[in-house]
């Protein structure tokens, strides 16, 4: 009776054990806040769908988890930031019944790591990245961050324009888009600041209903217009706030841009294009831009799930002029029937079917 | 002892409901982008133009009747559809230009290595991800090892 009374409060232990949704791996934090340092980046990978790919040798890779093993480099590099990464990965179950904490939240300041975090979504159906928020609030000992220097950078599947379903394998009920995306990255930030610059390593957010999303959020964007291949932005320039803290953000993402260009240009036979948008020069004609984009919506049969093309291609510039605040890196695909176009104008569109 | 035997059962019971749960769904997106690897591998190892060229016609050609195959089999939702038709025009695209059919130039014999690793790398950046049960999965691994 005993021994059974003694195994039952064990596993009773296990199971509320299991139920807190943060596990600390490792911590060398202090109680004493830290001054604040000189600039913030933000990771968030997502992993948490398809996203296998082959390198050129044939070996199969995660693209999720070569963009870790970057953020790490650089978190470690970062000699006067504080990084924060998240890695959102499936979701796995013990024994089939017991949700486990699969994902990743790993502190960096001054280069070392502080905290390393499992967790998982406190909610099935909650806001995105509003645990990811809530781990960060817990460690986050900084109160003078008004001067501080934001970079946010994504890196997964295209952000959808409407809420998508199962756009995480594991939490299909994560309602994830634009909008949610939006609200969800600004909690990183002290309230009425933007980030110096926001990176979206994904497919097709390179468009003129995400620029609009982002520009009360950000002063510079880069994201790409159409597919970019195993949504992998470099994010080694980031080291630019050490060599050069007083670079402009517009001259960091620039040079990102530059960086994942040379190496997608060595690796790929797909397009690249990879676009700086500074977003104080899109605010004259964004809102312009957008209705065009709209119209050309509802009155052509656009397919959400096609990748996106040159809204130039597709007539929605015929309009206006839309080049101000814009610089693209632009390579043509090799094959397909856009092998021959020799220019992008920076900005994607959803096609008709 | 016997008062242990109720929780080794329950937790035997759970470890095979897990086993179960996880061999039920399969990845199609996965398994095609294993199958074009394969594909490439064995385009750049052959010599052959015309080998190439058949290697590339075949694969696309099985992965096609894979496609039809769930697109009928499959209990698919409305967006997974969608997806799995964009995937049939994508591959009908590379078989096409390949050809040089439907306006374009036939692929050159020097440049078939870099068009495989181009219609490799287009599925694998497609934003898809599409599970199946495992009698869909089964008939898909014989169609593109059997046929």
């Amino acid at each position: 009776m005993v021994r059974s009374l003694f195994f039952f409060s064990a596993l009773t232990l296990f199971l509320f054990a299991g139920c807190s949704t943060y596990k600390s791996i490792s911590s060398e934090g202090t109680a004493e806040p830290d001054p604040p340092p000189d600039y913030r980046v933000i990771y968030y990978i997502h992993g948490d769908s398809d996203y296998l790919f082959h390198d050129r040798g044939g070996i199969p890779k995660q693209a999720d988890d070569v963009a870790l093993s970057r953020a790490l480099q650089t978190a470690e590099e970062a000699n006067s930031g504080e990084v924060f990464i998240f890695h959102h990965k499936n979701q796995r179950k013990w024994a089939g019944l017991f949700p486990r904490r699969s994902n990743r939240f790993y502190h960096f300041k001054n280069g070392e790591l502080i905290n390393e975090i499992k967790y998982r979504p406190e909610n099935n159906d909650e806001s995105f990245l509003a645990t990811e928020s809530k781990l960060f609030d817990s460690i986050n000992t900084h109160s003078d961050l008004d001067r501080v220097r934001n970079v946010f950078l994504f890196f997964g599947h295209e952000i959808p324009s409407e809420p998508a379903t199962k756009y995480h394998s594991s939490f299909p009920e994560i309602s994830v888009d634009r909008s949610s995306f939006t609200e969800g990255i600004k909690h990183f930030i002290p309230e009425e600041t933007k980030y110096d610059v926001t990176v979206l390593s994904s497919c097709s957010n390179g468009s003129p209903e995400m620029a609009k999303e982002l520009l009360p959020v950000t002063e510079v964007l880069l994201a790409s217009p159409q597919n970019l291949h195993l949504s992998h932005m470099h994010p080694k320039k980031l080291s630019m706030f050490e060599t050069n803290p007083d670079a402009p953000a517009a001259d960091i993402a620039e040079a990102m841009a530059e960086e994942t260009y040379r190496e997608l240009s060595s690796a790929v036979q797909t397009v690249i294009t990879l676009t700086v948008y500074r977003m104080d020069e899109l605010q004259p004609y964004i809102k312009n831009l957008n209705t065009l984009v709209t119209e050309y919506a509802e009155t052509h049969q656009i397919n959400p799930f096609r990748e996106n093309r040159d809204c130039a291609d597709l007539g929605v510039l015929d309009g206006g002029e839309f080049n101000s605040g814009i610089k693209t890196f632009y390579r043509a695909p090799a094959f397909g029937r856009e092998s021959n176009k020799e220019n992008h104008s920076g900005w994607g569109c959803k096609p008709t079917d | 002892m016997k008062k242990l035997i109720l929780p080794f059962l329950l937790v035997t019971i759970a470890l095979g409901t897990h086993v179960t749960a996880t061999a039920q769904s399969y990845s199609l997106t996965e398994t095609l982008k294993e199958h074009m690897n394969e594909t490439t591998e064995h385009v750049k190892a052959s010599e052959n133009a015309d080998e190439k060229r058949e290697i590339l016609n075949e694969s696309f050609d099985k992965m096609m009747k894979v496609v039809d195959k769930i697109e009928t089999k499959a209990q698919l939702s409305g967006d997974e559809l969608a997806q799995i038709q964009l995937l049939k025009d994508e591959i009908q695209e590379r078989s096409n230009e390949l050809n040089g059919l439907d306006g374009y130039d036939e692929v050159a014999d020097a440049d078939l290595d870099d068009f495989s690793d181009y219609s490799q790398q287009m599925m694998e950046q497609a934003n898809r991800n599409i599970t199946l049960s495992l009698t869909t999965a089964l008939l898909i691994v014989i169609i593109l090892l059997l046929l």
